[in-house]
């Protein structure tokens, strides 16, 4: 499983927000992209999973297991998405958060081990029978790990992170990356994230979004 | 094309459709019905020439310029006291103790209908009425009651007051939705910090930001006080009565020829309409221009005595504002506690406080009575809102996923959605009758679920709109990912995190489909009972006796429907926090 | 008494009135004997079992009509103001159900002018046959509109049977409604006139005409009052005192001659003047309707109110809604009486069902029970002398009500000005005390 990006480019009217991206990220990789406030960044990762607003159109490829994904809506790319913010479903409890990205996935599996699997997830996790608790009564860091586990048990061909960690405190953010790093080199699917914040990435190399290449970490 | 752009044509076609098949054509259709016999077109009656006839006719009636001076006056005064009223009570209360009490008595508020609250209200403040009663005879000495114009006066003051307080509530709720687009909260921080009082921050900061949005509930009010029927009739002055009444008269004068002139003094009052709202706007343009120094002057510098005594002042404003509340509450609550008596009473004169003796036969007798009424307008209610929200949700979701510069592009749906609100009823109404009429579709029960859908899309729209256009489609987004299915995501995760709201729209369209009176009277062709049309028949014979028993039963039912919208949805996710 | 020795003895006494109504066909099952043995029922009962024998073409033509009519619904228009007369309509839908099994469902309305609106509509829309109405309750006004636009159904009320126990002789509103010829377009329900009811505690003596109603309000300020015109009540009370001041009488049988409308109306006119600020509100305003005069007359807030049932006093007297100390007065000149009537419209779709209520409700034993002052106590359109010696016996019982006065006591009722004085006295009293 990997992703290839093509000359992706992202407009406004007729003015590109950035020159034209090229990159391959294979499984279990992180593709980490950086750039200042406002250069596009969170644009590149909705032009991916398919959902940029109307005023921006998108052009170039994106090759997703072998397969072209930019014509598809975004519901049918299988690319798992995470935000700053949890955007966890307050009117679901854990479990429910859960299983509803689960649900699509395996129709056939009972209902018996569906809930396994969730409880497999939150044990990983460190939260091991959280599955009734109310969303709402989370910590900031139990709910960031929760949110990145639904998007995980979706099973995506990708995952894109925006900015996942900056609105978490200092020391829960240490923890909630090495979490997430590791969740990827396991479950063995590329990850494209975004962010500005230098610390955010474990690589020797970034892709720097307003220079169009990828540099080295000085 | 991508996906997303043909789903959202798909989504702009079909709105199209079913707005100009639905609203725009019926609606221009009734109007034309309207028209043309003002201009003396009526050829079943035998008038086949255009003529100013009717329209000269109309304003050679002695009643008709008094008449419609009486109605700009009631009209203006009404909006304009209830508007400044809900916007000072808004900015007075807001965060106090009392704001969430206030939210919570918006629904049973809401929930009265005009007319049993002027049934009951003309009856409280009556000088044989219970206030009245209550200090009779030791007090004021009264054996018999004075002959005092109260209710019914020559100003049109009683019917003002009345309309004053039944549109405050309505008011505050359309300012709440607003609110939530906005925060406020931070806002009036960012006010406090620079230096501005609180009241301060909200004319200047707050109310500007709500306004836009308060425009059209502005002109609703606007309409619908200028062209109010069953109200003015309880309460208006009798000679001469409001234009609207007088129209309606005309309208139902055995001399067929009246009818043209009803209908060219219909039309007037649409012109009139009309020129008020342009008026307002007008007006807003001016004080728009005018107050922009004004808004930016900057904060006075506040000498420490003035402090003190704007301390004071605002504990004034403090009292004065909690009265208000207090003086709404108690009359909806007293007009209706005196239908509530009255309905069982069999004999109560003045001065007893209280009925002398008592029956249940009232209750008896529209038991038998009020059974097909009651089942068709619970019918009729819970379907022409649930079309109208499935509707509202439609266009609010189309227009949510549209951005901002074609939002704009999308401002005609609201245009269609709002025109009936905002048109007089008695305006169009008898040109859709001879319509229906001649579709063979009158007295049907689709057709009054129609009509009523009409006028009840406009309310679940616009208490719907902000909160659903302020929902984070990300979610939505989200959730369609993982479920890799938009319509899963669509109805486990959008319409769950905004059932409430929903479900209040939902209330809100059937309360409005319970009062309906007019279009109840010309589309049910007689056949089809409402419990609207029931009460307004028994007020016209106005034994009050009966009339309490039909206008409990009118109040009762979106009460219910009211009370399971807040509590159901509470019920649903009494364990999630967030949702409360 | 076996009933065949009463339906003889019915015949013998008056064998023209039995070849007369044979056509009331009453299916005789044994529910419908059980629960009404009244022998006023038995007698009609047996009288169509008469019918079977020896028919002419018009008894014939009614047969027909009560078979198309059997399972029709019938919408009937009326006021629905009232509860007692709503009560008695429901009796009455109830009877037809069980003797002819047609359908009458009641259609309430505030105003009968809403009726011809909608007949309107329909006719502007050229429904010429299905219309939504089948039967209302009409007349004056609103009877002469729908006669000359053509929202009437055909002559019909010859064709009924029971019509011929209808006392047009005695009264012949029942021929001319309000000036307007009926031409048997509508069927005489019931008779309406003039009357003053006031509360004997609080006024010690009822005026006697309209000049005495001024000396009597100069000791009882703002304690009488009128609706305001258009509204019926407020019209007839304005025919009403112009009948009693006009010079000329005569002028008012005939149309209104506009030059000369000012002039004769003068004493009208100033008449009025003199008493609006002696009336309720200083005449500022005025009441919605004669119903709601009942509302403030029960509560003191007037003296005096109006109607035009005779029996109204009595019955909201039986039914609380007065104080019993109210009484029933008329002025000593005699006042306004008119008849109301039941037609069917042009488009009406349950015509031979209309046409049956229509017939039951002139009928003997519907009229007898709306006289009833308990029931409704309208008084009714029938001759006693054309009734069977029963029936008349019946209607020779009914109990006066509290507060009702007996026919000599009713004194002279006038009859109704030509119908174009109503426009002309309306527009006059608008432009004085409306404007």
């Amino acid at each position: 499983m990997s992703v290839r990006l093509e000359s992706l480019q992202v407009s406004l009217d007729t003015e590109a927000l950035f020159p034209p991206v090229n990159a391959q990220v294979e499984a279990g990789e992180l593709l980490v992209v950086m750039g200042a406030s406002g250069c596009g960044k969170s644009s590149l990762l909705a032009a991916i999973a398919g959902s940029l607003t109307r005023e921006l159109t998108a052009k170039g490829t994106i090759t997703l297991a072998g397969e072209r994904v930019e014509h598809l809506p975004m519901h049918l790319r299988g690319i798992g998405i995470q935000f700053q913010e949890d955007l966890l479903f307050p009117h679901l409890d854990v479990a429910g958060n859960l299983l509803f990205g689960l649900a699509a996935e395996k129709p056939t599996k009972s209902k018996a081990q569906r809930l396994e699997l969730v409880a497999q997830a939150l044990q990983s996790a460190g939260l091991a029978g959280y599955e009734k608790r109310d969303i709402a009564t989370l910590s900031g860091g139990q709910k960031a790990r929760i949110s990145l586990l639904r998007s995980l048990l979706a099973k995506p061909k990708l995952l894109l992170l925006d900015e996942p960690f900056s609105r978490l405190d200092e020391e829960l953010r240490g923890a909630f990356r090495a979490f997430v790093f590791t969740q990827i080199k396991q479950l063995q699917i590329p990850a494209i994230l975004v962010s500005h914040d230098r610390q955010d990435c474990p690589n020797p190399h970034f892709y720097g979004l307003e220079q169009g290449r990828m540099q080295g970490i000085a | 094309m991508t996906y997303n752009r043909r789903l959202q044509l798909i989504f702009g076609v079909s709105i199209g459709l079913l707005s100009l098949f639905f609203i725009v054509l019926p609606i221009v259709a009734g109007l034309l019905g309207t028209w043309l016999p003002a201009l003396g077109y009526l050829p079943s009656v035998g008038y086949n020439q255009y003529s100013w006839q009717p329209t000269i006719e109309m304003f050679n009636h002695p009643s008709t310029w008094s008449s419609i001076r009486l109605s700009l006056g009631s009209t203006v005064l009404a909006t304009c006291g209830a508007f400044v009223m809900s916007q000072w009570l808004c900015m007075q209360l807001y965060r106090s103790r009392s704001w969430l009490w206030v939210k919570h008595s918006l629904g049973p508020l809401l929930a009265i209908p005009h007319l049993a609250f002027a049934i009951g209200f003309a009856f409280v403040i009556a000088p044989s009425g219970w206030l009245m009663r209550l200090i009779s005879p030791q007090l004021s000495g009264f054996d018999i009651p004075p002959d005092w114009l109260i209710v019914n006066d020559n100003y049109a003051l009683s019917l003002s007051v009345a309309l004053v307080i039944k549109e405050i509530p309505f008011f505050v709720l359309m300012t709440l939705s607003a609110m939530t687009k906005l925060n406020v909260d931070k806002t009036l921080q960012v006010a406090a910090s620079l230096g501005y009082t609180h009241n301060q921050g909200w004319i200047k900061l707050v109310f500007p930001q709500l306004f836009s949005s308060l425009r059209l509930p502005f002109y609703a009010v606007l309409s619908y006080s200028l062209s109010v029927v069953d109200l003015s009739i309880v309460l208006g002055p009798a000679a001469p009565s409001t234009f609207a009444v007088l129209i309606n008269e005309w309208f139902n004068q055995p001399d067929l020829s009246m009818r043209l002139v009803g209908a060219s003094a219909a039309s007037l009052l649409l012109l009139l309409l009309v020129a008020l709202i342009g008026l307002f706007y007008v007006v807003e343009v001016l004080i728009t221009k005018h107050c922009r120094d004004w808004l930016v002057a900057g904060v006075t510098a506040k000498k420490e005595s003035k402090k003190e005594s704007e301390k004071e002042s605002r504990v004034v404003a403090k009292f004065l504002s909690h009265s208000a509340i207090l003086v709404i509450a108690a009359s909806s609550l007293l007009a209706m506690s005196a239908l509530m008596v009255w309905s069982f009473s069999r004999q109560w004169r003045f001065p007893d406080l209280l009925p002398t003796r008592w029956s249940f036969k009232n209750w008896q007798r529209s038991a038998e009575q009020l059974i097909d009424p009651l089942i068709n307008t619970a019918l009729i209610g819970l379907a022409s809102a649930l079309l109208a929200l499935v509707m509202s949700v439609i266009i609010l979701q189309w227009q949510s996923q549209q951005n901002k510069k074609q939002a704009k592009s999308t401002h005609w749906v609201t245009g269609i959605v709002y025109f009936p609100l905002l048109l007089p009823q008695i305006s169009f109404l008898f040109g859709i009758q001879i319509m229906l009429v001649a579709l063979h579709l009158e007295g049907q029960l689709s057709s009054m679920i129609w009509v009523h859908f009409l006028f009840v899309l406009p309310y679940c729209y616009l208490s719907l709109a902000k909160v659903y256009l302020a929902f984070d489609d990300r979610y939505l987004q989200l959730g369609a990912m993982l479920s890799q299915s938009l319509w899963r995501s669509f109805w486990k995760v959008k319409i769950p995190m905004l059932f409430k709201p929903l479900a209040f729209s939902f209330a809100v369209g059937f309360a409005v489909s319970v009062s309906q009176y007019l279009p109840s009277l010309y589309v049910g062709a007689g056949r089809i009972e409402t419990i609207t049309l029931e009460s307004v028949a028994a007020a016209s014979g106005s034994d009050l006796r009966v009339s309490a028993v039909f206008a409990i039963w009118q109040f009762v039912l979106p009460l219910i429907v009211y009370a399971l919208a807040i509590f159901i949805p509470q019920w649903c996710f009494a364990k999630r926090k967030a949702m409360n | 008494m076996s009933l065949f020795t009463l339906f003889c003895a019915n015949k013998k006494m008056n064998k023209k009135q039995v070849s007369r109504s044979v056509a009331i066909p009453t299916p005789i099952t044994p529910k419908a004997k059980k629960r009404y043995l009244k022998p006023l029922l038995l007698v009609s009962s047996l009288l169509s079992v008469n019918a079977l024998a020896n028919t002419t073409p018009a008894q014939q033509a009614w047969q027909d009509t009560l078979e198309q009519a059997k399972n029709q619904t019938v919408y009937f228009n009326a006021w629905g103001g009232s509860e007692t007369i709503n009560d008695y309509i429901r009796w009455a839908a109830k009877q037809v159900k069980q003797q002819h099994q047609v359908t009458v469902k009641l259609v309430k309305v505030s105003d009968a002018g809403n009726v011809v609106s909608k007949l309107l509509a329909e006719k502007s829309a050229g429904r010429t046959s299905d219309g939504s109405v089948d039967l209302m309750w009409v007349n004056g006004e609103n009877f002469k509109a729908m006669k000359d636009n053509g929202l009437l159904a055909k002559a019909y009320t010859q064709n009924l049977p029971n019509y011929t126990l209808v006392d047009t002789e005695n009264k012949p509103s029942t021929l001319y409604d309000f000036t307007t010829p009926v031409d048997n377009l509508e069927a005489p329900w019931g008779m309406a006139q003039l009357v003053f009811m006031y509360d004997a505690d609080r006024l010690d003596k009822a005026p006697t005409d309209m000049t005495s109603l001024l000396g009597t309000l100069e000791n009882a300020k703002g304690r009488f009052s009128y609706p305001a015109l258009p509204n019926f009540h407020g019209t007839t009370f304005v025919k009403q005192a112009l009948i009693e001041l006009i010079e000329d009488k005569s002028l008012l049988s005939k149309p209104v001659v506009a030059e000369d409308f000012a002039k004769v109306t003068e004493p009208l006119w100033q008449y009025l003047d003199k008493l609006h600020p002696l009336m309720w509100r200083s005449g500022r305003t005025f009441p919605k309707n004669a119903q709601q005069m009942k509302n403030l007359l029960n509560d003191g807030e007037l003296f005096i109110s109006l109607s035009f049932n005779p029996n109204d006093a009595s019955n909201a007297i039986i039914n609380d809604e007065l104080p019993s100390s109210v009484k029933t007065y008329v002025h000593k000149g005699g006042t306004l009486g008119n008849t109301h009537f039941v037609a069917v419209p042009f488009n009406a779709k349950a015509a031979a069902g209309a046409k049956v209520f229509a017939n039951f409700l002139m009928s003997p034993q519907a009229q007898l029970h709306k006289a009833d002052p308990n029931v409704w106590g309208d008084p009714t359109v029938l001759a006693m002398d054309k009734l069977s010696a029963v029936d008349k016996a019946s209607f020779a019982q009914l109990k006066l009500g509290p507060a009702t006065l007996n026919a000599s006591e009713l004194g002279k009722v006038l009859l109704e000005p030509h119908s174009s004085w109503v426009r002309a006295l309306e527009s006059a009293w608008q432009a004085r005390y409306a404007k």
